[in-house]
């Protein structure tokens, strides 16, 4: 693999075969491969088509630079074989359930000194050498589910969709101007990329492979692979945060449930009667209580209770309100019931020593008494600040990975 | 910048968030303090009002 960029322009070192001027504005084209089939005017930008009547013009329109330092006229080496940049057909495509998202891509013809074409193209995975492979089989590019390779060979269908022409420049082996419609299936075969364009005339099978990150660099140099490489960059800040999304996410579960158990028992409640029972806590780090209504509610029906905990110095501090309820109704013709029986919160005491806990329940609950499981454990974690962790750091990451891979490269 | 350093201060800040997420369920950030200084005491009267007048309320 040559070490050094070699995208440095060489434009005189192509042979000509035939010039051309063009129709619209006079100015002359070169074709340097044959079978050429669409000139595009370096100057007007019009496209100039061979045909059995002879050369057609349409009217197009100036493309932007491309992000990488690929130009018509141009030799780039790759794999060490010297290629010649004979044109490039820029697409749009998009998703036909959702037409506003379009993405965009290069497709460069390449043409080497022995006569053999290639295209290279370039989305937002990177570039991807393609060759053209002979359609062996019948294949119905609409229907299908796999591609034929042939010697028994098919490849899966991984995409569909339809694609125009935005448009090209240089000289293409194929009738080609800005606005014609194809439709495009992608395909894998292993590490091989299927490409299948397929317009009303012509259907066409390409079997390519991703340029690796040392390919790029040293075809394009590195300026021009880490323009490139930066749209991917930001799919990785995504996945990083999104990992450590995931990890606080499952911390949170993890810790949840951790925490030495110091009581665990039934006490009975009634309005204006609290259950009470005594309890040491050590200050300084979190209980966790968590209230659990044995006695069943009636439908439609609720009960609050509170648990009030009294410090050794007797100041009083409403450490969990929990609202337990049963609801059902109908909607929209269908029955639907619901319920919440059990509640957890979690507090500090704030000193050491024997502590008074109350289960209290409220004037305003619908039942009279109930019987409370009563779970606190002491040396708990709080998990409400990982979950919000993982909450915020994962949408930014999966924000950040969606931009990367819908910002299609161009 | 350097995208290796964009990541190690990426790594480094989320990590310290990590951290400090878990210390803060740790020692219990923002829960309720039971018996502390804002803690009633005696009545469920609450905390005591300070000010106001005729017709005030209170």
């Amino acid at each position: 693999m040559n070490s050094t960029p070699s995208t440095s322009a060489q434009t005189a070192a192509r042979p000509v075969l035939r010039e051309l001027k063009c129709p619209n504005c006079g100015a002359p084209i070169a074709q340097h491969v044959p079978d050429v089939q669409t000139f595009v005017c370096g100057r007007c930008h019009g496209y100039i088509n061979e045909s059995l009547e002879g050369l057609t013009f349409s009217s197009g329109s100036k493309l932007p630079q491309p992000k990488v330092p690929i130009r018509i006229g141009q030799f780039v080496t790759i794999r060490d074989v010297r290629w010649f940049v004979l044109g490039r057909v820029v697409y749009q495509g998009w998703d036909p359930s959702e037409t506003s998202d379009r993405w965009t891509w290069n497709e460069w013809l390449l043409g080497s000194d022995d006569g053999r074409l290639f295209w290279l193209s370039l989305d937002e995975l990177g570039f991807t050498w393609f060759t053209k492979l002979r359609v062996r089989e019948a294949f119905d590019p609409h229907r299908d589910t796999s591609i034929p390779l042939g010697n028994d060979r098919r490849a899966r269908v991984v995409e569909r969709y339809p694609a125009k022409v935005i448009g090209a420049e240089g000289e293409l082996t194929w009738r080609a101007k800005r606005g014609d419609k194809l439709t495009m299936i992608e395909g894998a075969d292993g590490e091989n990329k299927i490409s299948v364009q397929v317009t009303t005339d012509e259907l066409e099978i390409h079997q390519g492979r991703t340029l690796k990150k040392e390919e790029v660099v040293a075809t394009f140099g590195k300026d021009a692979a880490e323009k490139l490489f930066g749209i991917a960059f930001v799919v990785e800040i995504g996945a990083i945060m999104v990992l450590f999304a995931v990890a606080a996410l499952v911390i949170a579960l993890v810790v949840g449930g951790m925490g030495r158990t110091l009581t665990n028992q039934n006490v009975m409640v009634a309005r204006g009667q609290a259950a009470e029972f005594p309890l040491e806590f050590a200050a300084g780090r979190p209980v966790q209580v968590t209230l659990f209504l044995q006695t069943p509610l009636q439908e439609n029906t609720f009960a609050d209770i509170d648990v009030v905990i009294t410090a050794p110095d007797e100041s009083e501090t409403y450490v969990s309100l929990q609202e337990f309820w049963h609801e059902t109704g109908i909607d929209e013709g269908e029955f639907w019931r619901e319920q919440r029986l059990d509640g957890s919160e979690a507090f500090v005491p704030y000193q050491s020593g024997m502590h008074e806990v109350a289960i209290e329940m409220d004037e305003g609950s619908m039942i009279d008494e109930a019987n409370v499981r009563v779970e606190m454990k002491a040396d708990s974690i709080g998990n409400g600040f990982l979950f919000g962790y993982g909450a915020v750091v994962g949408i930014i990451g999966l924000l950040l990975v969606f931009m990367g891979l819908s910002k299609k490269a161009s | 910048m350097n995208k290796t350093i964009i990541v190690i201060v990426l790594v480094v800040f989320l990590s310290v968030g990590l951290i400090g997420a878990v210390y803060a369920g740790y020692t219990g950030v923002g829960m309720v303090l039971a018996g502390g200084p804002s803690a009633r005491v005696g009545s469920i009267g609450g905390p005591l009002i300070v000010g106001g007048g005729p017709g005030s309320g209170k």
